[in-house]
């Protein structure tokens, strides 16, 4: 039987999850063109497919935040979470590496919390390192729901 | 616990799993991208996309053709035309592209006006600028295909400055001909 201790953790690390990524994704869609040119800051990808990413990116992490929250296609959007923060944890350290003066484009326009390039890798880190932890025990559990608490079905299989 | 579960699971249906997780995965992506070009056409503040010339749409249409109307095929201004400027500051050099390009390197003399925040800084541009009223100003931006350069010497064009001239080869163009670059506070 889980305790009540583990579902709380995994009920919380759900909600820091999507709250984040909720966050971001509002802050984003405000200003795509400040995002399209954050993007193209880093020299990765052709301008065309930066505006691209403005646009959808966004929407990718509002619809991310909503499933992992409600539990619809959760596990699926775990995955697309930790894609997301792996291509962020690349373009962190590609910035870094060859010391571009960016900001990190994370939550948009709003600079009140936007981080230095190495707080953001480490807020990625810790971002990815709980989104693997939180995908294992999804595929563990293989009706995709992370709470136990959500199917009777898988309620009963813990038991 | 959670690693030992998972080896109980099963390689085959793993991978199934991960590989159905994937295929939502793609399809989001596609999905958002699509709802997000299809919100973008219809709000307010849209970005406009930098389509690339064999589709271009209206906004690297109108700008090219305002330029036109002063800038013959023939005397497009190359990068040599740009660095012989440079040397003898005889016009105005403009970088069209967004600050943060910039501040990163750009051609000697040359003052930033981004198309993205034309307002705020051509104000703070204001004394500078209309010392070259009826002088040559030169834009540019990232190459070829960019639009940004266009779209600003067209603004300038209708703002009525007489000669405002478009670099295409941009910085693309200065960069592989290994003219001297400079940086914001160098």
């Amino acid at each position: 039987v889980r305790s009540h201790a583990y579902r709380g953790t995994v009920i919380l690390v759900r909600m820091l999850l999507s709250g984040v990524f909720m966050v971001a994704g509002v802050t984003k869609i405000i200003n795509p063109r400040r995002i399209a040119d954050d993007i193209a800051a880093y020299h990765i990808l052709p301008r065309y497919f930066t505006e691209l990413l403005a646009l959808g990116l966004p929407i990718v992490e509002i619809v991310c935040s909503i499933a992992i929250i409600s539990g619809v296609l959760m596990r699926s959007a775990i995955l697309a979470v930790i894609m997301a923060l792996t291509a962020f944890i690349g373009a962190t350290g590609y910035a870094l590496v060859h010391h571009l003066p960016i900001s990190c484009g994370c939550f948009g326009s709003s600079p009140w919390l936007e981080a230095g390039p190495w707080s953001a890798l480490g807020r990625d880190v810790a971002l990815l390192g709980f989104a693997v932890t939180a995908y294992m025990i999804s595929l563990r559990n293989t009706g995709g729901l992370l709470d136990p608490l959500k199917s009777k079905a898988q309620k009963k299989k813990f038991k | 616990v959670v690693l030992g579960d998972i080896k109980c699971l099963g390689k085959k249906m793993m991978t199934r799993t991960v590989l159905y997780d994937l295929g939502i995965v793609v399809s989001l992506f596609a999905i958002s991208i699509s709802l997000g070009v299809v919100i973008n056409s219809i709000r307010s503040n849209s970005l406009s996309l930098a389509i690339p010339k064999a589709n271009s749409q209206a906004p690297v249409r109108e700008a090219s053709g305002v330029v036109k109307l002063r800038l013959s095929p023939a005397r497009k201004i190359t990068a040599d035309d740009v660095r012989e400027i440079t040397a003898d500051r005889s016009a105005l050099i403009l970088d069209a592209r967004p600050q943060v390009f910039y501040v990163l390197a750009h051609i000697p003399s040359a003052l930033s006006l981004p198309r993205d925040d034309f307002e705020k800084q051509y104000a703070a541009l204001n004394s500078t600028m209309s010392r070259f009223s009826n002088k040559p100003i030169i834009v540019y931006c990232d190459g070829d295909g960019c639009p940004d350069s266009e779209m600003v010497a067209g603004k300038l064009l209708q703002m009525g400055y007489r000669s405002v001239y478009v670099f295409p080869g941009g910085w693309e163009e200065w960069e592989q001909s290994g003219f001297p670059e400079e940086k914001e506070g160098s």
